[in-house]
């Protein structure tokens, strides 16, 4: 009954395994991987210099779901997903042990290279960070780094395709050429998420996506999470609890870096395990 | 004001104008405002009035002999025109920039974006600093030694311009780094996010962003290069006569004109003195303008909203 529990044991059942077969390759421990997964961490432990950010954790992210990240301001969320297409690379002062694995392949080791990782893996920020050019050089920057459309044309149908899928088209198709900057919070947040579609990521990971939107726009963007599962693998960061019930096919709980629960949707809502857990779903964490 | 009657009245003129002591607050800030306006002015008369005499005088030496003649006399005399300096003194500018502006901009670059502060880059930034502060005298007596006399290139365009490169080199490399760094972390994190490489949010994004802040080292370098004289006379001597030899040929410029013939008493060389700085200052503006345009054009896809 236990969730946690159950999923502990499987993954330190699998991690003895991974550990067995280790010496025969230490990358590829996909035949591990239940069919439907395709991140699985694994011990992972995150510091910032001395402290000690994320604490042992174990999850897997499967294929063409909705996974949702919760828990308290602090707790490591941003950190977390941070880790899996690794933007911390850079962050001063940052340490990680045990394994995140894409398909099997350890995205820390040395034969994965994290530019194309990040492509793979595509990321929209807690912050909306559009460049300061015009809003459809936004969208078309990354398609333009990869060379994905033949001619201007193609690059046209991109940019128009990301901003529909981000419900930010008939606020913008007749000022393209604007400068991003102009745009209002929750126009830039959408602009982040067509930026981010724009080159078509086999795993998105998005930190809080609408914590600026409206709620016609949050409507737009949640349909736009359940539109894109169908080819997408989503990791989805939220306070919001009514959208993490709508969306949501796995909700890990997040307590001061530790993973305190992990459950289905709604289930982990409506029959929370632990007492933080329904602590914080009733707004009496503190 | 009207005249305040009822206490509501009142209450509401102090919500608007706020309470007692906000308006000597108010006060106090346009005190501040007007001493800044003065202090400015004050400090703009000695400008104005040496911009006038220079424009004035230089304005009334200008004539087709002088601009087009080449100079006749130097340390002595002083007469005939001056197209032996001002061909000189571009052709430097032109020298010097070219050999400092790709240096010190990648070195900026490299700085910002690529050092991570490594000792490395501590150094570099140190000695640039140190650089900044050597007087130009000491770097024209020791491009003298260097180039001139131990390299044997003799008095030359090069020895001149490689001094002024020296000269600017600190100026272009800080002001890079620090356009560069002012752009902000998010920037370049939302693109390293879409899978791009460093170089490729260098070339798209944060040079562009930067590049006002470059050139505006770029041209501040130029315009002090363009108005050093002791570093020139030790390396580029002087010349009645134009010259496009890089090695073994002194060269002529326009603050030598200055420096020397403002000090012969003649009224021709005083003129051609006068003429010489008007010169000087126009090449200075002629930078500035042409970078401000072609700033402009560059930037315009970022502002514009058609
Ligand atoms: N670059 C960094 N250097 C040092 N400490 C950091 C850094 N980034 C985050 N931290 C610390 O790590 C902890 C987790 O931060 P994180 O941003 O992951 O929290 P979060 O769960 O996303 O919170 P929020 O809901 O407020 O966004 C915090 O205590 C934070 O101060
Ligand atoms: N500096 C600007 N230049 C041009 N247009 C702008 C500028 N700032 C805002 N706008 C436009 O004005 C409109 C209103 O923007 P504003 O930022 O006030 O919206 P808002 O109500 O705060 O929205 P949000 O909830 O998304 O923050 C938007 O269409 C926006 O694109
Ligand atoms: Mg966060
Ligand atoms: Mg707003």
């Amino acid at each position: 009954m236990d969730l946690m529990e159950a999923q502990q044991e499987r993954m330190s059942k699998e991690k003895s395994e991974t550990l067995e077969r280790s010496d025969e390759n230490t990358s590829s421990i996909n035949s591990q991987m239940s069919p439907g997964d395709r991140i699985r961490m694994s011990s992972l432990n995150v510091y910032y210099g001395n402290s000690h950010v994320l604490k042992d954790l174990n999850l897997t992210i499967e294929d063409r779901k909705i996974t949702v990240i919760m828990g308290p301001s602090g707790c490591g969320k941003s950190t977390l997903i941070r880790t899996l297409n690794r933007m911390n690379d850079t962050v001063h002062a940052f340490k990680l042990t045990g394994e995140i694995a894409l398909d099997g392949i350890n995205i820390y080791s040395k034969e994965v290279n994290p530019t194309l990782l990040k492509l793979r893996v595509g990321m929209v920020f807690q912050k909306p960070n559009p460049f300061p050019i015009s809003i459809y050089d936004n969208v078309a920057f990354g398609p333009k780094i990869h060379k994905l459309s033949k001619n201007r044309a193609e690059m046209d149908e991109i940019v128009m395709q990301a901003l529909k899928q981000a419900a930010l088209w008939e606020e913008v198709k007749d000022r393209l050429k604007a400068n991003a900057l102009s745009l209002s919070g929750g126009q830039q947040q959408r602009l982040c998420i067509a930026r981010a579609l724009a080159v078509r990521p086999e795993i998105l990971l998005l930190d809080e996506p609408a914590s600026a939107l409206d709620p016609g726009s949050t409507a737009k963007v949640q349909e736009l999470m359940v539109e894109l599962k169908k080819d997408l693998t989503l990791v989805l960061v939220t306070h919001n609890m009514q959208q993490a019930a709508t969306v949501a096919n796995k909700v890990a709980f997040l307590y001061n870096g530790s993973l305190v629960e992990v459950g289905q949707s709604p289930d982990i809502f409506e029959n929370p395990q632990k007492k933080v857990t329904e602590d914080y779903i009733s707004g009496r964490l503190t | 004001m009207a005249q305040v009657e009822t206490p509501q009245e009142k209450r509401k003129l102090v919500e608007i104008r706020g309470p007692r002591n906000f308006r000597s607050r108010v006060l106090t800030d346009k005190i501040a405002k007007t001493a800044c306006l003065g202090v400015i002015l004050v400090a703009f008369y000695p400008f104005a009035d040496i911009l006038y005499l220079f424009i004035l005088n230089g304005v009334r030496s200008i004539s087709w002999a002088r601009l087009t003649e080449n100079t006749v006399g130097g340390n002595s005399l002083g007469g005939g025109g001056l197209s032996n300096a001002l061909e000189g003194s571009l052709f430097l500018i032109g020298l010097s920039a070219l050999i400092v502006v790709p240096i010190g901009v990648f070195g900026g670059v490299y700085l910002a974006e690529f050092s991570n502060n490594n000792w490395i880059s501590k150094v570099s930034r140190f000695t640039a600093d140190i650089l900044a502060g050597v007087p130009s005298i000491v770097l024209g007596y020791v491009g003298f030694s260097l180039l001139v006399l131990y390299f044997g290139w003799g008095f030359s365009a090069m020895a001149a311009a490689i001094t002024l490169a020296v000269l600017m080199f600190p100026y272009i490399l800080r002001t890079t780094e620090l356009a560069l760094r002012r752009v902000p972390e998010s920037i370049r994190e939302g693109a390293l996010a879409l899978g791009s490489n460093k170089t490729s949010i260098i070339n798209r994004l944060t040079l562009r962003f930067a590049l006002p802040g470059i050139l505006t080292g770029v041209l501040l370098a130029i315009s002090i290069s363009v108005g050093e004289t002791a570093p020139l006379i030790y390396t580029a001597s002087f010349s009645n006569y134009a010259t496009t030899q890089l090695f073994h040929s002194p060269v002529g410029y326009l603050t030598y004109m200055v420096f020397v013939f403002s000090q012969i008493p003649t009224s021709e060389a005083h003129a051609l003195a006068y003429l010489a700085s008007l010169l000087l200052v126009l090449i200075v503006l002629a930078i500035n303008l042409a970078s401000r345009v072609g700033l402009r054009r560059l930037t315009k896809p970022l502002e514009s909203e058609g």
